[in-house]
């Protein structure tokens, strides 16, 4: 049926070694929960029933995103050295194949960054966030990646490995364009630095969905303010779901900034969320919808950071 | 056609077979290993009628790779217990009527012994929470809830058998 080999490597430096010798044959794979859906359509999608009917290159439809299929397969998620959450000196690092699951469960990252942790809590399902990983979050790049938006306004850090060497990259660099970023060949993503908000620090975070659980976000905010009582001094808006990929939204930065916040501010500086935005009309909403929703929710999420709920 | 040699413990007995690296562990579980108490439902994850504990953990067998369960161990209902000597769960989901075709009972079940192993006094919201990735088309879910809800907070009973 295919020729695609599976590889687990025993250390990071041996799956980057894997990497580099099959590379461009060569795909990472940790939860699978994106990856594995996409092989199975390409693997039932000829008419016929023969096996290499074409599938070698992926589905030829042009409207679902199926993977060629890779020569070999290099499965990450149980490398325990990209795995867990620790604090090191003001940062919370956050291993790339630490699952969402623990990631929402953990009492550390709850405690310090809890708009990464409801993001989290709020992808799939109870059984997808068992296996889906930050690090294949982040490298799937949908617009849709629900972790992205805390992470830009959390000014996260993406800690890159390859054969060639290791480096960082502020998570703003990382999205380029639709389902592209700044990952090279052979490059794959270790884990996160996430900075410590200091104490003034509030955060909000909120995903609009058409039902409770196991649904991709409509749009998605994340709202990080320093406050000194109800004054904004320095604001930080993300969106994720409403454009090409996950961004920050400066005009409605730049806006807040020096406000005292109440409701009315944050609906005036909501609306400047609109230059900032393309959305698209799908099965989950219209574009006419997504920006109506997008002003209302960054202004909810605004106020949500200052403690200010339900007014509205 | 690369075959890869894997070995997974299926409820307790070591299993042997050879797949190909993107034979999920749903397929192999059902057509090598004959356990078709794990059903086929979506495959993408959005259903849950292919859940089964992987060492211990819920997770969709659809969404697992069979060469990503080597050398681990699967637990499917049949692991829980038997007609003879069912587990808490089973008896109190036929006990509550939380069946009615049966589709989803096997995941119903497992993600419900998973839960309560970490969680084992947890409210109504919680339960609904923990089974919001496993869909039940017939019964509305209240019997399910009230099924795990009655067997939650009896320490010692769920935690039997695994």
């Amino acid at each position: 049926m295919t020729d695609t080999r599976y590889m687990r490597p025993g250390s990071l430096d041996e799956a980057l070694e894997m990497m580099g010798e099959h590379w461009p044959g060569a795909k990472l794979l940790a939860g699978g929960t994106d990856l594995i859906p996409l092989f199975r359509a390409a693997r039932y999608s000829g008419d016929s029933g023969s096996a290499d009917l074409g599938l070698q290159g992926g589905c030829k439809c042009g409207d679902c995103r199926i993977e060629p299929f890779p020569d070999v397969l290099v499965d990450v998620g149980g490398l325990d050295e990209i795995k867990g959450i620790r604090r090191s000196d003001g940062f919370l690092e956050v291993g790339a194949a630490t699952v969402m699951a623990d990631i929402a469960a953990d009492p550390l990252l709850n405690e310090t960054v809890p708009i990464l942790a409801e993001a989290a809590r709020s992808i799939g399902n109870p059984l997808v966030r068992n296996r889906a990983t930050i690090g294949g979050n982040l490298a799937t790049a949908a617009p849709c990646a629900d972790t992205a938006p805390p992470l830009l306004v959390l000014d996260a850090i993406v800690q890159l490995a390859s054969p060639e060497g290791r480096r960082e990259l502020p998570v703003a660099d990382y999205f380029l364009e639709y389902r592209t970023t700044s990952l090279r060949e052979t490059e794959m993503i270790t884990g996160l630095r996430v900075p410590i908000p200091p104490e003034r620090w509030a955060g909000g975070f909120e995903k609009v969905r058409l039902r409770k659980s196991g649904a991709i976000s409509v749009a998605s905010v994340a709202v990080m303010l320093e406050l000194d009582g109800a004054t904004c001094l320095n604001a930080r808006v993300s969106l994720g779901s409403v454009a090409p990929i996950p961004l920050r939204a400066a005009a409605v930065e730049k806006a807040l900034e020096g406000r005292r916040i109440d409701a009315g501010v944050a609906r005036e500086c909501s609306r400047l969320v609109q230059q900032h935005i393309s959305p698209i009309d799908d099965l989950r909403g219209s574009a006419e919808y997504r920006r109506w929703v997008t002003e209302a929710v960054v202004a909810r999420t605004i106020l949500k950071a200052v403690g200010i709920e339900g007014t509205d | 056609m690369e075959r890869h040699s894997i070995a997974i413990s299926v409820n307790g007995q070591w299993m042997k077979t050879e797949v190909t690296a993107l034979d999920t562990l749903l397929e192999v579980l059902r057509n090598s290993f004959g356990t078709l108490d794990v059903k086929n439902g979506c495959g993408q994850g959005d259903c849950g009628v292919c859940t089964v504990l992987l060492d211990g953990v819920a997770v969709n067998s659809c969404l697992t790779l069979a060469a990503q369960a080597d050398g681990r161990e699967v637990t499917t209902l049949k692991g829980l217990g038997t007609p003879d000597d069912p587990h808490p769960l089973q008896e109190s989901f036929v006990r509550h009527g939380a069946i009615q075709c049966g589709f989803c009972t096997s995941g119903m079940v497992l993600v419900a012994k998973a839960f309560l192993d970490e969680n084992p006094t947890p409210s109504r919201e919680e339960i609904r929470e923990a089974i919001s990735g496993n869909l039940c088309r017939c019964t509305g879910y209240k019997k399910i809830v009230d099924a795990i809800e009655d067997v939650a907070g009896e320490p010692g009973r769920v935690g039997r058998r695994s």
